[in-house]
């Protein structure tokens, strides 16, 4: 499918470093991306309903889900997401460090549409991100909007 | 109950022989009467013999007493023996009537043929002492024959009539000793005398009955046994039985011949005194004797009963928990001296005094000592004794009721037993089982933060390196690089190592659950897993056949996975590693061993194989270092041991332990 307007990713993830390294990584890619940052779990719940100042921001194509952060967790944000009647549509992506049996577990009982961890190598982690944009924006049929 | 037994079997005896004398003297007499040699009916030439009717009778009573000893009898044969006592006690009263009344029958010479004339009519009719003895001993017999077994009362009623027999008996007896005529006046009437044969038979018979009726029956009962009141009887009787018969015999026989009467007289009295005092001196004496050795023996039984309640007493002492007796009232009446240390009272101030009040709650051990007195016991009742400074001790009660001879309930006798370091172990123990449950929580909460908050800067560190190393490695000079590559090859190891820590904390925390498995399919998928590696090296693994055990499949797939593993890698380079595994019983356990012929292990570092990140190889062997650590852990789950043998060049062997 081709994107003809840029390509909504919301990222929900605390660290700046992380943050960085996936903008970094999405550079290297060809697809347009806008890329939204909710630095923790309240930020990224007010973004999707479009709350105070997210008012004007777009529902994102996807989201890239940290799983853990302060204040609200990815968990939680996870659970209202897809028991939300009007975002419960959106492809959630964990993406995280942990690998905990039950943090695996708990994602896909929550209707997670994948979990991937995130590699220690750089090259590995640029090629991760490649491939979440490729698989999700070219081959994946999306719902409409 | 030897000597009762024993007294019994003499009694039998006796009762057995008199039966038989009785009944011999009735056959004898039969015989006489048949043969026509009365003198054996008679016994001496001028007495009187002894009719038919009363042989024939005496014949019968004795193998009656015969059958009575032996009891061989049922029902019937009481039926019959009662019929036919019955049918001769009518005979005798008959015969008395016919006698001694107008009412004349004559049944004798209806029943008995008498072969031989009799001369004189005295000396043919029956005595009516013997009639009156037949009648006796008939009802003594219906007593014996109809009695259930515990009716004692009446059988005594039998030994009395019995007796009464025995004393007319012996008067005939005597009177034969002073030659007694055949006739007799009685109240102006003629009467027969008891022919000697007579005498003797119902003598003896009469001995017979009261010695099968037992021991324990009056009159013989009086004679019989160790008391002194039977035992003086046993002497005096027969003592003053034969005194006087001697001394009637001399009265009768002797004397008649020397008129004087005054000589007569002074001999009689001077033989009486001398003969009363030999008697009363032997009782005396023997009296005195009896009494002499009484008291030795109660002596003797007041030391042994002295020994024995301070015995008593020592071991009540002895005991290290506090026993204290309670009457009803629930006042103490004895103590040890565990209860003073207990209550920190001496014993003068206890006895006496309440026992509930020893305790922090008097209630409850009132409660306590009356549950003893309804129930007759009590087990393990936990009260608190409190002692005079204050001191609380723990204390469970046993304790059981007391009685006294009679059975009455007399008092409680009670055990404490101070539980306090006991009940101090037992929290220990929960406290140290909820310690331990919190350092498990908090060692599961590690795992979390190692498989997770522990890589997350790791992850940025290396990533960031490479980022640079990417973006300007044409920049950098051939150093920076070469700081890169140590600093990110050691955040790798960093990375590893965090691994290892978090496997090491999941063998308790996440191991599942035991069960019986066969190790050959273990063995086996652990070499599964190690299949590059093992076509990498050219490995040869093998192994015997192995037992099925109770054990955590998977940690032990991961302990046999960590040695193979290691054989493989610390092999000899210029050889192919050969690895093999076996199994061997010993003392109630499995003994598996994986040897290797790799590069061996210098023994003197072989403590610090099994510590965690110590490696004992150079950096050219990758690893963690927390493997062997993993599988000590895995094998005390499983509640074995592990160890090595090594010899540097050779090759080692790892040994591990699993109960069966």
């Amino acid at each position: 499918m081709d994107f003809i307007r840029p390509i909504e990713i919301l990222l929900v993830e605390d660290s700046p470093a992380d943050i960085r390294l996936t903008e970094e990584a999405l550079k290297e890619n060809k697809l347009k991306v806008n890329l939204h940052i909710a630095h923790d779990g309240v930020e990224a719940m007010e973004f999707l309903n479009k709350e105070n100042k997210y008012a004007d921001m777009p529902k994102p194509d996807l989201i890239l889900l940290d799983l853990n952060m302060p204040r609200k967790d990815g968990r939680e944000v996870l659970k209202e997401v897809k028991e939300s009647p009007l975002l419960s549509t959106i492809p959630v992506v964990i993406l995280t460090i942990s690998k905990a049996e039950e943090d695996i577990l708990l994602s896909y009982k929550y209707h997670a549409n994948c979990y991937i961890r995130k590699p220690l190598d750089l090259s590995q982690f640029i090629d991760v991100v490649k491939k979440i944009e490729s698989f999700w924006f070219t081959i994946v049929t999306l719902p409409p909007k | 109950m030897g000597t009762d037994l024993e007294t019994n079997r003499r009694l039998r005896s006796f009762s057995t022989g008199c039966a038989i004398l009785s009944a011999i003297i009735s056959v004898l007499a039969i015989l006489g009467w048949l043969t026509n040699n009365l003198i054996l009916a008679q016994f001496g030439p001028s007495y009187k013999p002894m009719p038919l009717f009363p042989s024939y009778t005496y014949l019968f009573l004795s193998v009656t007493l015969l059958i009575y000893i032996y009891r061989p009898f049922n029902d019937l044969m009481v039926l019959l023996i009662k019929i036919a006592l019955l049918f001769v006690l009518g005979l005798s009263i008959l015969i008395l009537l016919n006698d001694y009344t107008d009412f004349h029958l004559e049944l004798e010479h209806y029943l008995l043929h008498y072969p031989i004339p009799l001369n004189v009519t005295g000396e043919s009719r029956v005595s009516p002492l013997t009639l009156v003895k037949f009648i006796l001993i008939i009802f003594a017999y219906l007593f014996m024959f109809s009695l259930k077994p515990n009716a004692l009362k009446n059988i005594s009623i039998a030994a009395w009539l019995s007796f009464i027999v025995l004393i007319l008996a012996s008067i005939n007896l005597t009177g034969y000793l002073y030659s007694a005529p055949m006739n007799v006046y009685l109240g102006g009437s003629q009467i027969t005398t008891t022919a000697i044969t007579s005498s003797l038979a119902s003598f003896f018979l009469s001995l017979g009955i009261i010695a099968a009726i037992g021991k324990d029956h009056r009159p013989l009962s009086a004679f019989i046994g160790p008391s002194l009141f039977a035992r003086l009887m046993r002497l005096i009787l027969p003592v003053i039985i034969i005194f006087f018969i001697i001394n009637n015999w001399i009265n009768v026989n002797v004397f008649p011949h020397y008129t004087e009467y005054a000589i007569t007289s002074g001999i009689m009295s001077m033989l009486s005194i001398v003969l009363i005092n030999l008697a009363i001196t032997k009782i005396s004496s023997k009296v005195s004797k009896d009494l002499e050795s009484a008291h030795l023996e109660t002596l003797k039984t007041k030391e042994k009963l002295q020994d024995a309640l301070s015995y008593n007493r020592s071991l009540i002492e002895a005991s290290l928990d506090p026993l204290v007796t309670i009457n009803i009232k629930g006042k103490i009446t004895d103590v040890n001296l565990a209860t003073e240390l207990a209550t920190g009272l001496p014993r003068e101030q206890l006895i006496g005094s309440d026992f509930s009040k020893y305790f922090t709650d008097p209630e409850h051990a009132d409660k306590g000592y009356k549950e003893v007195f309804s129930k007759g016991f009590v087990t393990d009742y936990a009260l608190t004794l409190q002692s005079a400074s204050g001191e609380k001790k723990d204390v469970l009660y046993n304790a059981v009721v007391y009685k006294d001879k009679n059975g009455a309930i007399s008092g409680v006798f009670a055990a404490a037993r101070d539980i306090t370091e006991q009940n101090k172990a037992e929290m220990a123990a929960k406290k140290y089982a909820m310690d331990l449950e919190r350092s498990n929580q908090e060692l599961k909460q590690f795992a979390y933060i190692a498989s997770h908050d522990l890589q997350e800067p790791l992850r940025v560190i290396t990533s960031y390196l490479q980022l640079i190393e990417r973006r300007y490695k044409d920049h950098l000079d051939q150093d920076a690089n070469d700081f890169i590559k140590f600093a990110v090859d050691a955040a790798a190891r960093l990375q590893n190592m965090i691994n290892g820590l978090l496997s090491y904390s999941r063998v308790e925390t996440q191991g599942s659950s035991f069960a019986m498995m066969d190790l050959n399919n273990v063995v086996q998928e652990a070499i599964d897993n190690l299949t590059v590696v093992i076509e990498e090296t050219k490995a040869l693994i093998t192994y015997d056949h192995l037992p099925t055990l109770f054990i955590d499949a998977s940690q032990m797939a991961n302990v046999f996975q960590n040695l193979i593993s290691n054989s493989i890698k610390f092999h000899k380079p210029d050889q192919q590693p050969i690895i093999h595994i076996s199994a061997e019983k010993k003392d109630g356990e499995w003994v598996f061993s994986v040897n290797d012929n790799g590069i061996g292990i210098d023994l003197k570092y072989k403590h610090k194989l099994f510590i965690i990140f110590k490696r004992l190889v150079g950096a050219e062997y990758t690893g963690s270092g927390i493997g062997l650590v993993v599988c000590k852990r895995i094998i005390e789950r499983h509640k074995g041991r592990i160890w090595v043998d090594s010899e540097v060049g050779k090759g080692s062997t790892f040994y591990f332990t699993i109960p069966e």
